[in-house]
């Protein structure tokens, strides 16, 4: 039945596009972290200045995520975007690092490119929302909780762009309302990718969860939920100038995330080789474990008091974005293909399946996982000492950012065959 | 109705998103009229932004961790040593060549910057 579903009318090459350009976003994100760790290390060596390589390895991490995010929505809701069109996304990102590179930015947190290329992505993004609800029903009959998870994902989109520059229209902010808004922004932008990411990964794993999503229990959990990830932000500004009152409501829903562990359900491991998708599908959930422990300990005031503005929160950003959301992209396009949504005319079965070794690749993404669980120990350490007595023992000789650089080169290395196999898929199917 | 309820979960997701985003922008500056941002901190807000300085600093534990977070700065450092860091460098830190107007604004957002510490919190 998907398979009918995936392969009748459509045409993937949209979808295509945008997971490429994903994929070879998430290369540059990892290649700019590293000459960024190495800033640490070896200050006097400057391939491009550190203002000029933050901004661009953020922007290439939100391309990561948002073209993926895009691309799995457009597969998987059978959105109707035309092929020629799909490029205005890749090419805004492009357009975005040529303004970083020159060195206009606007010199805000993630969202650093000059605000007319952000009206340029609002109206993108309301446009997909409007094509997206005109092709919703296609997708709604398989599983309404998925494309409902989806719909609110995507019109978060816009709308954390439109927030993310409300400062420009008000001069004299103040720093404290100012500092609440971004802030407010930058977790509506990640909350949406996640509602899609959750979105499309409920999708994939709908059989395995097919009893529970109707339960009340589903629900009540699900509507705690994202009520939390819409508030969650708040712990940001424990530390800055807020009423009170707002301090006590953001840490009263940080802890309501907690609920969601009650929703957690680890997928069943599957033995037939080539179902990766679901590795990668049980990975992204782990993580989601990682992701929500750590968010709920930096909410806790006095662990907020020792975490804030450390490499604390760079590890729990570091899991949540490596850990969940990469690993819910590439499921999606293992998944995809398995389920011959690429299927292309002119190449066979036989042929394409000579192209990577599957067993190699599961030990690749094994390896890959046990690696980011010790990069993001690394960082947390690095950022617990931070406000400690022995951080000048280990934080000024350097031990722990070399760890960190040395944990980031062997990421690279073991996810680059993984996004070769990716790419491999997108192309010569299964 | 397992439909109806999810799509009143998604209403209700998208009522508290806007009801959060007009509170933290319509409630009144959190401060004390004293520490309102001047014109001169709103310039140094400005060159602040225009240099990126975010990715190395930070101010109240937003933007890089490079460099130490300045929200208190102007407390721990007097203006001349402020002054020679940004003029000079460091061993980690370029030079800018800002004019005296500009490291003066700058000088402006840092102490705005740590006056805000003691408002309503």
């Amino acid at each position: 039945m998907m398979k009918k579903y995936f392969q009748r009318n459509i045409s993937g090459e949209a979808a295509r596009i945008l997971f490429l350009f994903a994929l070879f976003s998430i290369f540059i994100t990892l290649f700019l972290g590293l000459l960024l760790s190495n800033h640490r290390i070896f200050p006097e060596f400057k391939f491009l200045p550190f203002q000029v390589l933050r901004p661009l390895h953020t922007l290439f991490a939100l391309s990561w995520v948002i073209n993926g995010s895009i691309a799995s929505v457009l597969a998987f809701m059978k959105v109707n975007l035309k092929a020629e069109f799909s490029w205005i996304i890749p090419a805004l990102f492009l357009t975005s690092a040529g303004f970083i590179m020159s060195g206009n930015f606007t010199g805000r947190e993630y969202i650093a490119w000059p605000p007319f290329v952000s009206i340029v992505f609002i109206l993108l993004f309301i446009s997909l929302v409007f094509w997206f609800f005109a092709s919703l029903k296609k997708a709604y009959n398989i599983f309404s909780e998925s494309t409902w998870m989806i719909a609110l994902g995507l019109l978060l989109l816009p709308a954390s762009l439109i927030e993310s520059n409300y400062y420009l229209f008000h001069e004299s902010i103040s720093i404290g309302r100012d500092i609440a808004i971004e802030w407010h922004a930058i977790d509506s932008l990640f909350g949406s990718v996640n509602l899609i990411g959750y979105g499309i990964l409920s999708f994939i794993l709908r059989k395995q969860f097919a009893d529970s999503v109707s339960s009340w229990k589903f629900q009540f959990t699900l509507m705690i939920s994202l009520v939390g990830l819409l508030l969650t932000f708040g712990h940001h500004f424990y530390p800055s100038p807020q009423p009170s009152i707002l301090k006590t409501v953001a840490f009263t829903a940080s802890m309501v995330a907690i609920a969601s562990l009650w929703l957690k359900r680890f997928p069943e491991k599957s033995n037939n080789i080539d179902d990766i998708y679901i590795t990668f599908a049980m990975y992204s959930v782990y993580w989601t474990l990682f992701s929500i422990v750590t968010g709920v300990l930096m909410s806790i005031p006095s662990i907020n008091n020792i975490t804030h503005g450390t490499y604390f929160v760079v590890a729990h950003s570091m899991g949540s974005l490596i850990g969940v959301n990469t690993f819910i992209i590439l499921s999606a396009i293992f998944y995809l293909t398995k389920e011959g949504y690429f299927q292309r005319a002119d190449v066979s079965t036989n042929q394409s399946n000579n192209y990577f070794n599957k067993s190699l690749l599961l030990k690749l993404i094994f390896y890959f996982n046990i690696t980011l669980m010790i990069f993001v120990t690394i960082l947390s350490v690095t950022g617990l000492m931070a406000n400690m007595p022995i951080e000048s023992i280990f934080l000024s000789s350097g031990i722990m950012y070399k760890l960190i650089f040395a944990t980031g080169s062997l990421l690279f290395a073991l996810l680059v065959p993984i996004i070769f196999a990716a790419i491999q898929k997108l192309y010569w199917f299964k | 109705m397992t439909y109806n309820y999810t799509k009143a979960i998604i209403a209700f997701s998208i009522f508290t998103y806007f009801t959060v985003f007009f509170v933290l922008s319509g409630i009144p500056d959190f401060e004390n009229s004293s520490h309102e941002i001047n014109e001169v901190a709103i310039s140094g807000r400005k060159i602040w932004l225009k240099n990126n300085c975010i990715s190395c600093h930070s101010i109240y534990g937003l933007g890089g961790f490079l460099g130490p977070d300045l929200t208190e700065l102007a407390g721990r450092r007097d203006n001349i040593y402020i002054r020679q860091v940004i003029l000079n460098g460091t061993g980690k830190m370029p030079a800018f060549r800002f004019s005296d107007d500009e490291v003066n604004s700058l000088l402006a957002y840092f102490q705005y910057t740590f006056d805000s510490r003691n408002t309503s919190r």
